[in-house]
């Protein structure tokens, strides 16, 4: 069933398919795509499609969409970079799914849809469990990431002496992206006290290199302190493998120890990032569907 | 003609209303209707092309029913049984199947608007429903991005960037004799993770665009690529039809499908404004 949704103004398109031969269970999924292509509907060889009906026909309600300013839904086109996610695109899924009577939300991403489920999720009572393919683990040291490790680790004094360079007004002036890492500064330093332990750690964890940016690493352990299990995928090719690996090596990899009982890592043979085959499409249209009968009360 | 519940908005700003809903006999097909906010001028059926081409050109053919449907015209998109979004299975994607699709289109885009007389836009391989309904009944007007003027370029292109992307994977490339053998023995070919089925090729096998000819119609051809459309604009100016071919725009291969950005969104919309211009133009002075 196609949706337009938050209302009012209904500008994120999505595809709701819901069970109409088995009684439909109250638990619902949400799948977020990668920016492949001009729907984040579909996927390569219509997989998402192939996985919601699959769900469906098992009494799931799934829903599918379109991020902001790609296919149906409304709204400028930005870059898609894993520094801007898809946040708001997953909380109003969560309500749209929980408006259909779904209490227990199960999330299935890959690559820039899996930071938005990320952050999305984290914090959000409904979300019960994340299975994400071949997320990225690093996004540089720009926008969130960048603005995060601004904020903990540049004076007040010289951040403002950087933003009246004219260098800097011009950017802001021009790009609605660096406008959103500004305001998140400016947040972060305003409420920098709100969350010692999470700055002390992760103080500690931006001096190395190897380690998951804090977009990646805060929403992961705020979901894994909070009981909700994170299961991961990747293909011993993927070059995100590798930087997980390394991230394993540094921070992420204490974390991902301490909540050893949440977290579950699976690698199959090839890349998984972009589906770019059948045997991985398979691979993920039967894991998921595994997963979800597994995460179900 | 069944119709089910359909998810409808009107734009905060533009007004223009978009209603999308799964329509038809089973398998049922997605289609998205964009009605102007004034008064109806004219009527597109937009014909997509399939696979990795119809999911790379997706969000353009949006932006080119919101700016067609600024300018007065009412556009429905749809995507093909077995194809995108809709019904149907893979085995259900074939030609014959396509324009059957598009006449369907057709009659509900005409009782939804009351107008006698639709246009056509169409990508790549979307151009050969188009010009086999153009050829049915007198049209207005024809707008086609990239197409293909024979149908064997379409295998031919997959094939090439499969080859290509094996290359860049350092695996072997295979020979497009050899993948069409493969096709004829498992009925199914993989390609670029897409699978393409031997009915669906067999229904476009050996297909020229210019086989067709539209009725007392405009058409405008816009080439992405490096297709060669003479043949087309020789065969139709030929049967009294206006062609006209625009300069090449140049794009990277169709198949290969990649992520979006900001430069290619402000050159869709550039592409979709000019293209809508001149449609919106032919259908109002047809």
């Amino acid at each position: 069933m196609p949706v337009f949704f938050p209302e009012p103004d209904k500008t994120i398109f999505g595809l709701l398919s819901e069970p109409t031969k088995v009684e439909p269970k109250t638990t619902g999924v949400l799948l977020m795509s990668g920016t492949f292509g001009g729907t984040t509907t579909l996927g390569r060889n219509r997989m998402w499609l192939k996985l919601a009906r699959s769900l469906a026909e098992r009494g799931y309600p799934v829903l599918r969409l379109d991020y902001t300013g790609l296919g149906d839904s409304i709204g400028e086109p930005f870059c898609y970079e894993l520094e801007t996610p898809a946040v708001p695109e997953a909380k109003a899924a969560f309500d749209l799914l929980a408006s259909r009577g779904v209490t227990d939300i199960l999330v299935i991403a890959t690559c820039y849809g899996s930071r938005g489920a990320l952050h999305g999720a984290a914090g959000d009572p409904r979300v019960r469990g994340l299975y994400l393919f071949a997320p990225p683990t690093r996004s540089g040291t720009k926008g969130v990431g960048g603005a995060d490790h601004l904020a903990e680790h540049v004076s007040t004094g010289e951040l403002a002496k950087r933003v009246f360079s004219k260098r800097i007004v011009r950017k802001l002036a021009k790009n609605p992206t660096a406008r959103k890492a500004a305001v998140r500064i400016v947040a972060r330093k305003l409420g920098v006290s709100r969350d010692a332990a999470d700055k002390r750690q992760e103080t500690a964890g931006d001096s190395d290199p190897r380690d998951a940016d804090p977009g990646f690493h805060r929403p992961l352990r705020r979901l894994l302190s909070d009981g909700v299990p994170v299961r991961f995928l990747y293909g011993d090719d993927d070059f995100f493998w590798t930087e997980f690996q390394e991230a394993s090596e540094a921070r992420l990899g204490r974390e991902l120890e301490r909540f050893a009982d949440l977290v579950a890592v699976e690698v199959v043979p090839g890349v998984v990032r972009g589906f770019l085959s059948v045997r991985i499409q398979d691979i993920v249209i039967k894991t998921s569907v595994a997963w979800v009968e597994e995460m179900t009360p | 003609m069944t119709t089910n519940l359909a998810a409808t908005r009107r734009h905060p700003i533009t007004g223009i209303t978009e209603e999308i809903a799964y329509f038809g006999e089973t398998p049922q097909m997605l289609g998205s209707i964009h009605l102007p906010a004034g008064e109806i001028e004219g009527a597109v059926v937009i014909c997509s092309s399939t696979h990795a081409e119809m999911l790379k050109a997706y969000h353009l053919e949006v932006v080119l029913a919101r700016a067609l449907a600024a300018r007065g015209i009412a556009v429905h998109r749809f995507q093909y049984r077995g194809d995108g979004n809709s019904e149907g299975l893979d085995t259900d994607l074939t030609l014959p199947a396509m324009i059957d699709a598009g006449r369907e289109v057709r009659s509900r885009l005409k009782e939804r608007t009351g107008l006698d007389r639709v246009g056509y836009a169409a990508v790549r391989l979307g151009a050969y429903p188009a010009a086999a309904l153009a050829e049915e009944e007198a049209g207005t007007a024809i707008l086609l991005w990239d197409p293909i003027p024979d149908t064997d370029a379409f295998i031919r292109d997959a094939v090439r960037s499969h080859a290509i992307a094996a290359l860049k994977a350092e695996a072997k490339p295979e020979s497009l004799d050899k993948v069409l053998k493969r096709l004829d023995q498992d009925g199914v070919v993989e390609l670029l993770g897409y699978e393409i089925t031997s009915a669906f090729h067999n229904s476009i096998a050996g297909k020229k665009l210019s086989d067709y000819t539209p009725l007392e119609t405009k058409v405008m051809i816009v080439p992405f690529g490096s297709l060669n459309m003479e043949p087309i604009v020789e065969a139709w100016s030929h049967a009294g039809i206006d062609v006209a071919n625009q300069d090449r725009t140049g794009s990277e291969p169709w198949w290969l499908a990649e992520q979006v950005s900001q430069d290619r969104h402000h050159a869709a919309n550039t592409l979709a404004d000019k293209s809508a211009d001149w449609l919106a133009a032919a259908i109002k002075g047809a």
